[in-house]
């Protein structure tokens, strides 16, 4: 809602706005009350040593559907929302925030645990392109099933048949089946069918962070013709660029709750600003984190030559960042370290695995340890940046910090011809020159 | 989808949209999910097509494996059952028909279980990517085998007319007979889909269960069984559907006894299949 408070929490917000209705759309296509969901850890379950125990247990939980004793916990909790109609809406949030579950309770995959949503007129869920393709059918069998899944009705695919297959530009496979098609032809049509999609309610994941860029702006441009049309979009992600060109308002998911609803610049504001994570240091125990928790980053440094920690570096400086972790008794036998360096609208320029750039870590035993990692010839451009630390053992991520820390690359203008320009439109640079001639190109000419 | 009519109007005519409302109150939710069944009829039928679309396309027989199989099996029963002693008193056309009579609708009957059991995990990638009535998935392939069963029958009609058994009453008795069926494989389709969600083990166990049922149910007729299985068995709705077929051809009176407990257990199967289901799909997504 465009002229709500950035700082409204969500009760207060929803109240407002059925009192503030915006001209033209008075009503609300989505409407959420005391949303909570609860999960089970379901990791290691406890043997008992009696037969019998475990066979009831077991018995138990075929009937009950829950298993054991395991401990709970809240992935949402009391969640209000609400979206009036003709609205496009961002929903954003970390990595284990609670986003994706909402995005489950709001496609309808899984039920709240508490609370009731109300939704008004069509709701559709587009969490992949090309759901229920089937192989072996057609091209046209695959509209019409992939449409039915999606939601349409048969007479509507009939409808839009033509502008589907236009759309996809795959006339002449129609009655192949698809597994013949190259992945393009594949995409474009299972695309050209959820952009067809009539609905009041659109639901969007970032399915539309895979693909090529041309296929990502063409699926931008799709969802805002939706929003414009005067439905209702809600979209999940990650990418900040896609949520501040497609959504007036964003929502803010932290812990399992709504903390802040509003104009999407400002929570997308809020969002960089407020993570706790300033420069580098020891690493807060309560920052957001995932993982099975058997190991602990505990602070992350960026050092300069003479092995000082620092804020800054000067773009084409190398870099060193030190990371430290404390380890829970049983240690770790094949512990394996990631580190990602990430602008802060969560685009990543470079990745480094011990996997694939080191090998096999020694087992570690003892209670704490160190890593560092050198890093030659990265050529960020200036602003700032997050490094993400991940440690995984046996295929299981131990810990995932998204932004353990950040530092700042500073501008150096190394050539005082050319402009240094900030990472916002690009992110790595290289030492460039252009020549210019007055004839066509051909291959052999110097 | 949804209760939407026809021609959905586009947002701007606000009172017109349906509302639904997604609860964690089961009483709401069994009130939206039979809403559903409804507005998902066209998706049900999509995937009762593909089912019947993609299962003999790249094959060389296509469509007559559905008579191939229980006809070949059939003539193998009949040829070593004869030479066991059993209905020697018959032609070996006629031998033929009485095995059929039992097979064709075990068949059709065990391929539509079968094919449940294993069909949420087939369709694991739809079920936690979009949302359907969960049942759609297994009750289509439920529904395909009952074509399939439709042309299988209609060989055995032709046999039954061959050997000069054809009646009438075949006819009149099969849509019953194939509605007994289709209860009771919804109901174990259910179970067993919802079920082998889970425990992987289960898709293991169908087949072995589903080759024991075809020898109780299609080659002794039940009359031929002791008391004690003659108690047990006749409470096999897929006994029932046999004897009525073979009671038919026979030209003999259909055990209404016999009918009224295999409806009656089809009944039980199908509305267990359907709580059974019902009380487990919320966990679906975690757990495929």
């Amino acid at each position: 809602m465009t002229n709500d408070s950035q700082q409204a929490k969500a009760p207060a917000f929803a109240r407002q706005l059925e009192t503030t209705p915006r001209a033209g759309a008075g009503t609300w296509a989505v409407r959420m009350q005391g949303i909570g969901k609860q999960y089970r850890l379901g990791a290691a379950r406890q043997a008992s040593d009696n037969l019998r125990e475990d066979v009831t247990n077991a018995l138990r939980s075929l009937v009950t559907g829950g298993a054991g004793r395991q401990p709970l916990f809240w992935a949402l909790r009391g969640v209000d929302l609400e979206v009036a109609r003709g609205e496009s809406v961002g929903i954003i949030g970390r990595n284990g925030a609670g986003k994706s579950t909402l995005l489950k309770i709001l496609s309808r995959i899984t039920p709240p645990t508490t609370g009731e949503m109300r939704y008004r007129g069509r709701l559709a869920s587009l969490l992949e392109v090309g759901t229920g393709f089937h192989r072996e059918l057609t091209g046209r069998e695959n509209i019409y099933l992939n449409g039915s899944i999606l939601g349409m009705r048969r007479h509507e695919i009939a409808r839009q048949f033509d502008a589907i297959v236009d759309f996809a530009g795959v006339e002449q496979f129609l009655d192949t089946p698809v597994k013949f098609y190259s992945s393009g032809m594949y995409v474009r049509l299972a695309f050209a069918v959820a952009a067809h999609l009539r609905t009041d309610i659109l639901v969007v994941d970032e399915v539309l962070a895979v693909g090529d860029a041309a296929f990502q702006k063409k699926c931008l441009g799709k969802m805002q013709d939706a929003a414009s049309d005067g439905r209702t979009v809600l979209f999940v992600s990650h990418n900040m660029a896609a949520v501040e060109s497609l959504c007036s308002k964003a929502i803010l998911i932290e812990s399992g709750s709504i903390t802040r609803v509003g104009r999407t610049s400002e929570v997308v504001g809020h969002y960089f600003s407020g993570n706790g994570t300033g420069g580098f240091g020891a690493i807060p125990e309560d920052i957001p984190r995932s993982g099975t928790g058997q190991a602990r980053f505990t602070a992350a440094y960026l050092l300069d030559e003479t092995g000082q920690p620092v804020n800054s570096v000067f773009m084409g400086d190398s870099i060193r960042i030190a990371a430290s972790f404390r380890v829970k008794p049983g240690g770790l036998l094949t512990p394996r370290f990631g580190v990602r360096i990430c602008t802060l609208r969560g685009i990543c320029a470079a990745r480094f695995t011990t996997k694939e750039t080191y090998g096999e870590v020694a087992p570690i035993m003892g209670e704490a340890g160190h890593f560092l990692l050198d890093l030659e010839g990265l050529r960020l451009l200036p602003g700032k940046y997050a490094i993400e630390l991940g440690f995984s053992e046996a295929g299981q991520m131990v810990d995932f910090i998204e932004q353990a820390a950040t530092f700042e690359v500073r501008a150096k203008n190394t050539n005082p011809d050319h402009k240094v320009i900030d990472n916002s439109m690009a992110i790595t640079y290289a030492e460039c020159q252009w020549n210019f001639s007055g004839v066509p190109f051909e291959e052999g000419s110097p | 989808m949804k209760t939407t009519p026809d021609d959905s109007p586009l947002p701007g005519d606000a009172g017109a949209l349906p509302e639904t409302v997604i609860s964690s109150r089961a009483d709401v939710r069994l009130l939206q999910a039979i809403r559903d069944l409804w507005a998902y009829r066209d998706l049900f039928a999509a995937f009762v097509r593909r089912d019947l679309t993609v299962r003999y396309r790249q094959t060389a027989l296509g469509v007559i494996w559905v008579v191939l199989q229980p006809l070949a099996t059939g003539g193998v029963f009949a040829v070593i059952f004869r030479r066991l002693g059993a209905g020697a008193d018959q032609s070996a056309l006629e031998s033929l028909l009485f095995y059929m009579a039992g097979l064709v609708p075990w068949m059709a009957f065990a391929s539509a279980v079968q094919k449940a059991a294993t069909s949420l995990e087939t369709n694991a990638s739809l079920v936690t990517k979009v949302y359907f009535p969960r049942m759609a998935v297994p009750g289509a392939y439920v529904a395909a085998g009952a074509v399939d069963f439709l042309i299988a029958f209609s060989v055995l009609a032709g046999l039954a007319a061959w050997t000069g058994r054809f009646s009438i009453w075949l006819l009149v008795a099969m849509p019953l007979l194939l509605l007994l069926q289709t209860a009771a494989a919804l109901g174990l389709g259910f179970f067993f889909a919802i079920l082998n969600a889970q425990y992987r083990d289960v898709k293991y166990v169908v087949p072995f269960v589903l080759t024991i049922g075809l020898f109780l149910t299609v080659i002794l007729p039940l009359a031929q069984w002791g008391d004690l299985g003659r108690a047990i068995l006749s409470w096999n709705p897929m006994m029932a559907v046999v004897e009525a077929y073979r009671a038919v051809l026979a030209g003999k009176a259909v055990d209404a006894m016999l009918m009224a407990k295999g409806t009656l257990s089809a009944l039980v199967a199908l509305a267990g299949g359907v709580w059974f289901f019902r009380h487990r799909e919320h966990r679906l997504v975690d757990i495929l």
